[in-house]
Parts: structure tokens; sequence; C-alpha cells
């Protein structure tokens, strides 16, 4: 069972909203493999699902303008 | 970003020695992989410098990402900028991914929310006004359950599903999740906003998020 203290703690967390010394609290609680490691994460998971329901198709030339710009970080011609 | 709650992990393990063609085709086809591990395995083959790889990431995310970052910076120029930055650092970092701290998604969500919310409060000390600069209301929900047929259908089944189980919130519970994702808001600046305690606020966003979790417990 988690401290319900520590749930809010990941709850903030999730959603950038966690500063000093409440994120040295939950970086502490949360040990490698532990169930609130596991909570953390699945929280991250729901709070980035809030962009899902925001989904707006992004103007077709940025896609181009994405891979070019890749294409210049790496100086390599497109593949395709 | 929120800081790693785990230590950096070692060098990852060698990703399958596979044509990104003809391990993206059995993938899409057979839905061998989940959702999450597709992407995990996208990013593996973008740190190989995988351009197809890192083009059909920008298929899979873009959508959502932009949607995000309109929501934070209501301005579309803006979200283009923030949304090409945060491909560009996921191309270059992706081989710094942790797939214990979350997904491929949430991470790409992390690096454009970070970069958009940056932008409001850079904003705001010019305007030195809060109030002017925190939208009044996102409503992004009310736009989507408003939409017609035509714009419905145009959804992808995710987004339908997210918004649906945002819907059954508390509208208090909704607002604060809100507030705390894309108004780019302290705790404390939402408690202000909404004119409620701190720990009311807190308790609000606690209890939404755990709700929204379980709620997408499946699709997650």
């Amino acid at each position: 069972m988690i401290d319900s203290h520590i749930v809010e703690l990941a709850c903030l967390h999730a959603l950038g909203l966690l500063e000093q010394p409440d994120l040295n609290t939950l970086v502490r609680a949360a040990a490698p493999g532990s169930a609130l490691q596991t909570l953390v994460r699945d929280l991250s998971d729901a709070a980035a699902a809030l962009a899902i329901a925001a989904s707006t198709p992004p103007p077709a030339a940025l896609r181009s303008r994405v891979l070019a710009a890749v294409d210049d970080t790496t100086g390599h011609p497109p593949e395709h | 970003m929120p800081p790693s709650l785990t230590p950096k992990q070692g060098p990852r393990a060698a990703p399958p020695v596979l044509s990104a063609k003809i391990a993206d085709s059995t993938l899409a086809s057979d839905g061998v992989l989940e959702r999450d591990q597709l992407d995990a395995l996208l990013l593996t083959r973008v740190a190989e410098g995988n351009r197809e790889a890192f083009a059909q990431l920008y298929d899979r995310f873009s959508s959502p990402l932009y949607g995000a970052a309109m929501q934070i910076l209501r301005d579309t120029a803006e979200a283009q900028d923030v949304v090409q930055d945060a491909f560009l650092t996921l191309w270059e970092k992706a081989a710094t991914f942790e797939s214990s701290r979350g997904s491929a998604f949430s991470w790409a969500v992390t690096l454009v929310r970070n970069r958009a919310i940056d932008r409001v409060r850079m904003r705001r000390r010019r305007s030195e006004l809060l109030a002017e600069s925190a939208p009044e209301d996102l409503g992004y929900l009310a736009g989507a359950l408003q939409a017609g047929g035509d714009e419905n259908a145009a959804l992808g089944d995710e987004a339908r599903a997210v918004r649906a189980a945002v819907a059954t919130l508390p509208p208090e519970q909704q607002r604060a999740l809100e507030l705390a994702f894309f108004g780019g808001l302290t705790q404390e600046e939402i408690a202000r906003k909404l004119r409620e305690p701190l720990g009311t606020v807190k308790a609000r966003i606690r209890r939404g998020l755990l709700k929204l979790r379980d709620s997408l417990a499946d699709r997650l």
C-alpha cells in the first residue's frame, strides 16, 4: 500500500507540478522496480493521454519541415 | 522536464536484426506488438539513425503533440516551432530514452509540453500579467464534444476514448487537470486561479488523474 501523500506527489510529478523538497521525497521513495515506480510510470502515461484528447492534425508542411531539419542535422540525404 | 526517478541505465540491448520495412510491415499487419512496444522499437531504430522509423514516429505522434502545443500556446506558428524542436530532440536524444520512466509517447509529450510552457512563461514574464496569459477556458473537451459528425469521424479511436474518459470526471477535476496540463501554471497559481485552497486543488488533481489512469487502463 502506497502512502496517500506519496500518491499525491506522484500525481503532481506526472503533471510536472512537483518542486523541491517534495521531488526529493518522491525520488527517495520510488525505488527501481517498486510498486511506486510503476505507479509513477502509469500516471505519467495517463497525463500524456491528455495530449491525445487534444489531437489536432498539424499542417502537412510541418512533416516535410521536420524531416528536412533532421536531414540538415545529419547531413545525410533522404533515404527515399 | 521532471527529473528521472530511476538511475541512468547502461547501454540498451541490441535491437532486433530486421530491416525496418520488414519489421514494420509485420508489426502493422499482425498487431504483434502493443502500441507502446512499437513506439519503443521505432525509437530504438531512430537511435540508430533510421530516418524511416523517425518518419513513422512523426506520423504516430504529430497530431497529439501538435494538439497539445496548440492548447498551451494558442498560436499555430509557435506550436509548429515547438513540435519541430521536440522531434529534433527525439532524433538526437533517442538513445537516452528510458522505458522504465514512461512510454516513448509520454516522453515526447513531456518534450513538447516543457517547451510550450517555457514559451508561455516567457510571455508572462514579459507582460507580468498572469491573468491575461493564462487561458480562461481551455475548452478542448467542450469543442470535441460539440464537434460535428464529420469532425468526429476524422478523430482517431484513441482520441475519442480519451475524451470520453476525461468527460466522465467531475467538472472540477477536469478543470484542475486541464489547467495543470495545458495551462502551464504552478500548483499555487492553479489554486489562485480557481480561488480554492491549495490542498483542495491537489486533491482534485490526485483524484482526477487516478480515475483517468483507471479509465484508460486497457488502452495505455
